[in-house]
Parts: C-alpha cells; sequence; structure tokens
C-alpha cells in the first residue's frame, strides 16, 4: 500500500475574486481533469472545479506498489495548459 | 529484507511538483465521463438530476472527515472513505457554492475509494457525498460545515 500525496501548484481562480490594483474580477483559471498512471496503467482521474483550493492537495492510496513503479500525474486546466510530473518508488 | 519490503511497501510517496505549464497540448486522459454540465449547473438539485442521482438513499458506509467549524472557508480539509463495494467513483458536492459539484474521483484499477483534499467554501453549507458504483447504483451522505470566513472571493 503506497500513500500518493501531491501538491499542485495552480491559482484556482474562482472568478468571483477581483484584482486588488485594477478592482477587476480575475477570470475563472482552475484545473479541470488532473489523471495518475501507474506504470503506464490508469489508476485514478479526479474532475476538479473552481471550489477545490489553490495549490490543490490531493492524497489517495493505491494498493500493490512496489519499489521501481513508475507514477506519472498529468494535469489539464480550463485555459488548455498543462502540466506532467513523473516519480519513480524510491 | 522482510522489514525492508515492509517499509518500502509503506512508503509515503511525496510529490511537491512544481509542474510547468507547456502551451496548449492535446488533453491527454481517459475522461470518458466527464460530466462538464454538471460542473457548470449552479443549483444542487439540478446538478444532481443531471448526473441521475435525484432520489438517492443514505448510506452509513461512507465516511467523511470535515471540520464542523471551518474558520477559513478557502482551505476546508476533507477526507472522504467508501466502503460500499465495487465503488467507483465519490463525487463531492457544497450546495451553497455557486458550481455545487466540486470534484468527481474515479477509481481505477485497485486504487482504495479514498480521497483527502482541500476545497473552499463561500458560506455555511451542506457538504454532500455521492458514491456511484460499477452498477451505476448510488449512495449519499451528508454533513454540515459551519464557515466564519467565507472561500470564493476572498484572498487566499
Amino acid at each position: 500500500m503506497a500513500e500518493l500525496k501531491m501538491l499542485v501548484f495552480h491559482p484556482m481562480e474562482s472568478g468571483l475574486r477581483k484584482d486588488a490594483v485594477t478592482k477587476e474580477l480575475i477570470p475563472r483559471h482552475f484545473i479541470d481533469i488532473l489523471t495518475i498512471e501507474q506504470n503506464g496503467l490508469p489508476v485514478l482521474e479526479a474532475h476538479l472545479s473552481r471550489s477545490v483550493s489553490r495549490n490543490p492537495f490531493l492524497h489517495f492510496k493505491i494498493p500493490n506498489v512496489k519499489k521501481g513503479d513508475k507514477f506519472k500525474i498529468d494535469w489539464h486546466d480550463n485555459f488548455g495548459e498543462n502540466g506532467t510530473i513523473e516519480t519513480e518508488v524510491p | 529484507m522482510a522489514k525492508m519490503n515492509k517499509r518500502i511497501r509503506r512508503k509515503i510517496l511525496n510529490f511537491v511538483g512544481i509542474l510547468l505549464t507547456s502551451g496548449m497540448l492535446p488533453l491527454k486522459s481517459f475522461a470518458i465521463e466527464w460530466d462538464k454540465k454538471a460542473f457548470n449547473e449552479s443549483l444542487l438539485d439540478k446538478s444532481l438530476r443531471l448526473i441521475g442521482a435525484a432520489n438517492v438513499s443514505p448510506s452509513e458506509k461512507i465516511d467523511i472527515k470535515v471540520p464542523q467549524i471551518a474558520e477559513n472557508g478557502t482551505i476546508v480539509p476533507i477526507e472522504v472513505t467508501s466502503k460500499i463495494q465495487n465503488t467507483k467513483s465519490i463525487y463531492v458536492f457544497v450546495e451553497k457554492n455557486p458550481s455545487p459539484l466540486t470534484a468527481q474521483f474515479f477509481f481505477k484499477s485497485k486504487t482504495l475509494p479514498f480521497v483527502s483534499s482541500r476545497i473552499k467554501m463561500r458560506e455555511s453549507s451542506r457538504l454532500l457525498i455521492l458514491v456511484k458504483t460499477s452498477s451505476d447504483e448510488f449512495f449519499r451522505t451528508e454533513r454540515f460545515v459551519k464557515v466564519t470566513i467565507g472561500g470564493c472571493g476572498e484572498d487566499a
């Protein structure tokens, strides 16, 4: 059993916050899909919204994890931006 | 040796990822059930209807850990564990948020039906958790969370 904890740096703007200087609303900008693969196979998919806190923290529990397993996390946001990170179980 | 293996198994993976954005690459995802309409809906009842869960009876087999009083609505910790067999996905709804459907988690392979995260709450509200099984059956449970300082338009 492995506990997978991640913190993704992202503003997760709700679209309801005002810019401190211009007083204009900051547009919605949030991660909408995040996927996790273990050795190339899907183990989790998260559909998120603007109601998830800034710099999303996510914690999952995955059985059958062994040394050398490769985990890959991909995220995508409503602006079409995306990112990926890979790590190997030490 | 056995002790070492146990340690490896228990090893906690910590990703503190500075994830770089890389332009407009196509979305690589196995998202076949992305319920965008339900996510965009501003009323809880309508959102529940859109996912096909208008009338769902409560279940005691869903554990939720949330504070009764959240001082800061921008960061409300939430932990959900489903003890329902064949849990396929877990939905998190915040009734009083501008878009109540907050998140949906799909558990693939043998991933345990557990999730811990942090969400925003605009004001004191009911928090609804729905569980969908692989036979498309729904279960629900709810809590009321009192929010001292709201967390949607405020600075985090």
